[in-house]
């Protein structure tokens, strides 16, 4: 499954069988290679953050959470940048030999676990996860590919 | 595979964190020729107008060079060390320098350096050769070095050999410098 798969999609709560908001953003860990949580939108209050671990599924329709004490207020340090609102989605993949990669499209994830399995580059590329080296503002740090030259 | 860039590629890279943070970017690039490498790096804040950085970037905490990013551990590389400008010759700064070889022939005047990315090695030197106008838009030739880098005073001596090496391709020129320093090794084994 994919980031970009997920984007806007509805968090239910299955105690009351209500909408208590909608994927906006999801926040990758690059040293556990996995999702910390997810920050939402039309959610109520500030309760704006689902992390990882307080989700019930991942549905085709729906993300689900036991109940609205799921959610919290998004926390105010320590996370890593967001994919979408801090850019890394669109960012500069670049090797860790000091070589531009290409634009990293997507975050492709494993569901069950939250682990992060592949980076979807341009042109068609994907990386596995374990090149993963960095997420910062300038760039996707990944370790260096053999195709690539060097 | 050796990958040489010039002294001026590097020059506007970011230096970037494995966390992917840009922190700064190159100034310049500080080479001491009687070493033979490059010493570090002066740097610039990151962003139009920002000016100067006073801390450095010393070789010992490069973690790669490559042609779109100077790559470093983390943001306490910068500071850690103090590039002192080297003494003697030019000061470090070689370009406008006169190339001679050691048979009396002037091969031309330095207008950048050619530095091999995996070590920070200087293997040749980018010249206005001396025989041509030296403008702004004139034919530029490539000198290797050997191993031991250029002696540097008045002129930068380099192997009257290597003007069989020069070549005015710069694609060509990583293996130009591994013939002319193979060709130089078997030499002196011969002797």
């Amino acid at each position: 499954m994919r980031v970009s798969d997920i984007d806007r999609r509805s968090v239910l709560d299955v105690s009351t069988a209500t909408s208590v908001g909608q994927i906006d953003d999801v926040v990758v860990d690059p040293a556990r290679r996995t999702i910390v949580g997810f920050s939402l939108r039309k959610a109520p209050g500030n309760s704006s953050w689902l992390a990882w671990d307080r989700m019930k599924a991942i549905g085709t329709d729906a993300v689900t959470v036991d109940s609205a004490e799921a959610l919290a207020a998004v926390p105010e340090a320590g996370l890593p940048p967001a994919l979408k609102h801090d850019r890394v989605i669109g960012e500069l993949v670049l090797s860790d030999q000091g070589y531009a990669l290409g634009e990293l499209l997507d975050v492709e994830f494993d569901p069950d676990s939250g682990a992060v399995t592949e980076l979807v580059l341009g042109g068609g590329r994907a990386l596995p996860a374990d090149a993963l080296r960095g997420i910062g503002h300038y760039a996707v740090v990944v370790g260096h590919p053999d195709s690539a030259p060097g | 595979m050796k990958i040489l860039l010039r002294g001026s590629d590097l020059i506007g890279l970011p230096v970037v964190t494995m966390g992917g943070d840009d922190i700064a970017e190159v100034r310049d690039v500080v080479f001491d020729p009687n070493v033979g490498h490059v010493l570090g790096f002066t740097l610039n804040k990151r962003g139009r107008l920002a000016g100067r950085m006073k801390e450095s970037l010393g070789r010992a905490q490069v973690a790669a060079v490559g042609p779109d990013a100077v790559m470093v551990q983390d943001q306490r590389a910068v500071g850690v060390d103090t590039i002192d400008a080297p003494s003697g010759g030019s000061g470090g700064n070689v370009l406008g320098d006169r190339v001679m070889t050691d048979g009396g022939v002037q091969v031309g005047t330095v207008t950048d350096v050619v530095i091999d990315t995996a070590g920070g090695a200087v293997v040749g030197y980018e010249v206005a050769p001396a025989d041509e106008p030296s403008g702004r838009h004139g034919r530029r030739s490539y000198v290797p070095l050997p191993d031991a880098g250029a002696v540097s005073g008045e002129a930068l001596m380099v192997p009257a050999a290597a003007i069989d090496y020069i070549t005015s391709d710069f694609a060509g020129f990583a293996e130009a410098v591994d013939r002319f320093r193979t060709m130089m090794r078997s030499d002196h084994a011969g002797q």
